[in-house]
């Protein structure tokens, strides 16, 4: 399974020159995915930045790693300057410092190319010298399947690691009202997480865990969402043949088919997990979806 | 490499029943690279034991070694782990669990059935048997296809009367073994292979228990 390579920005610019024209209006940070998910990364600030000759990204500031390509920032700038390509240098001397968008544990790492397999940019292989996989940072866009595909738990991701996103999970959980079904939804950022907030007001029993992408939901996490008392458990994803990272959806849908066998052999109902995979900003969708999914759930009853 | 298939959560619960500490261990090796028995799938089985109403009361420890068909290995790992414990849960083929079970002197218990030594197809996610180990190998003959594995009735010389445009009889979308020999003899230029009768197999290398010297 090869992956046709995405689009990518093209590193090579020099970035002082590129941001001269930048009259900081903040239009690339407002229209940016990552930035949504991710308060740090800030578009605009790295424009000025390298402006100001300030290209040397902290081995600690990992939220680069979050931009995923899509071009908004470049598409919307009045000004055309090339953000994109700026990050995308950026990353590059990231890189070059040991700052990755992922850690292999190459102690761990059993060659088994699971990861390969599952990239959706080619950008993890494993190295037919050494047996061990490594990621080309400039390739990787942090979907996070790879993650979900390693049977030995040898990558973690620079950001939102598991126990982050299991603290998500948790605190979302805590949050949720005692009466109605709790429900946690986990929304892609591209297209499901947009869809589910603008439904999430009325439904104060449904609560957002927003992941840069469906193929990023560990089976893991479900369960763990159902043992910390979930009464359901919600995927909302891009619709099909439109996900970002191009076979993601697919694969959250048949790992969603193997969960949902478990759950049945436990007892659970698998009905008390769902995926809807639907198109960017069709909120009215999930709206429906969250009031007939509460109401199935009422009708089971509480977990057995 | 060993395909193999968990046992359902039910069939685990009667296996455990009555044990309180149980070691689950997964094996990095054929399973794990088809995320059948690795540590990723330990720690979901562990997860799911909380979620079942007997298992919930079992206290879980998860590890995972390279493989399990390694004695030297299975007890640098696990001595430790498994004087903790009342049982081992073993996600490796049958030959680990064995092996796990003669190293120590708690029960090893399977959590998978052995189902075939086969190949995975990733973009449908099946896998599929492709050899049974008969212990006298004709590929070099069959053009790399082996038809007493994919041949339902292991015919050695075929195919049969119940081939059915391409298929076979026994299933209208599995592929006669024999077909694909023609065709891949065929395309090697090798179809004269077809005309020496094949002699039956020599079933006694297939007795159990076999051994041999390394």
């Amino acid at each position: 399974m090869s992956a046709e390579p995405s689009q990518v920005p093209d590193a090579d610019v020099n970035v002082r020159e590129e941001s001269l024209p930048c009259y900081q209006c903040g239009i690339c940070s407002g229209s940016c995915p990552a930035a949504r998910l991710e308060s740090t990364f800030n578009p605009r600030r790295m424009v000025v930045n390298s402006n100001l000759g300030k290209t040397k990204i902290p081995a600690n500031n990992k939220s680069i790693w979050l931009c995923a390509g899509c071009f908004c920032c470049s598409h919307n700038c009045p000004n055309d300057v090339k953000v994109a390509e700026i990050v995308a240098e950026l990353r590059v001397e990231a890189a070059e410092v040991g700052n990755l968008p992922l850690v292999i544990d190459e102690k761990k790492c059993i060659g088994c190319a699971n990861c390969e397999y599952a990239c959706p940019e080619d950008a993890i292989k494993v190295d037919p010298g050494t047996m061990v996989s490594k990621v080309d940072p400039s390739l990787c866009r942090s979907c996070g399947t790879c993650a979900v595909e390693c049977p030995v738990f040898a990558i973690s991701y620079a950001n939102f690691d598991d126990s982050q996103y299991e603290n998500m999970i948790m605190k979302t959980l805590e949050g949720l009202p005692e009466g109605d079904p709790k429900i946690i939804a986990f929304t892609c950022n591209w297209c499901g997480h947009t869809g589910a907030e603008s439904s999430m007001a009325p439904h104060p029993n449904v609560g957002a865990v927003n992941m840069l992408c469906t193929g990023r939901i560990d089976p893991l996490f479900i369960y763990k969402a159902f043992h910390a008392g979930a009464d359901g458990v919600l995927i909302a994803g891009c619709a099909p043949g439109r996900c970002f990272y191009k076979w993601n959806n697919k694969k959250a849908e048949s790992r969603t088919k193997r969960i949902k066998r478990n759950l049945e052999e436990l007892g659970i109902e698998p009905e008390r997990m769902r995926i809807d995979l639907v198109e960017v900003n069709n909120g009215a969708v999930f709206s429906d979806s969250f009031d007939s999914f509460t109401e199935e759930l009422k009708k089971l009853g509480g977990k057995k | 490499m060993i395909i193999v298939e968990t046992k359902k959560i039910e069939e685990l619960a009667e296996s455990l029943a009555g044990k309180k500490k149980v070691l689950i261990v997964g094996c990095n090796g054929c399973v794990g690279i088809h995320q059948q028995g690795g540590e990723r799938q330990a720690e979901e089985l562990a997860e799911l034991f909380k979620l079942d109403k007997v298992l919930k009361n079992v206290d879980t420890t998860v590890t995972s070694i390279l493989r399990q068909c390694d004695k030297s290995i299975v007890k640098d790992a696990l001595t430790d782990l498994a004087a903790e414990a009342d049982a081992i849960l073993a996600m490796a083929c049958g030959a680990g669990v064995q092996v796990v079970a003669e190293s120590f002197d708690i029960p090893a218990l399977p959590a998978h059935n052995t189902s075939f030594i086969g190949v995975q197809e990733r973009e449908s996610e099946t896998f599929y048997e492709r050899c049974v180990a008969c212990g006298n190998c004709i590929l070099h003959l069959t053009g790399g296809i082996c038809p007493v594995t994919r041949c339902p009735k292991s015919h050695m010389n075929g195919p049969c009367g119940g081939l059915y445009n391409g298929k076979c009889e026994t299933d209208k979308n599995r592929d006669c073994a024999w077909i694909l020999i023609y065709n891949r003899l065929k395309a090697l230029g090798e179809l004269d292979r077809l005309k020496t009768i094949m002699e039956p197999k020599d079933f006694s290398k297939k007795t159990h228990p076999r051994s041999q010297e390394a």
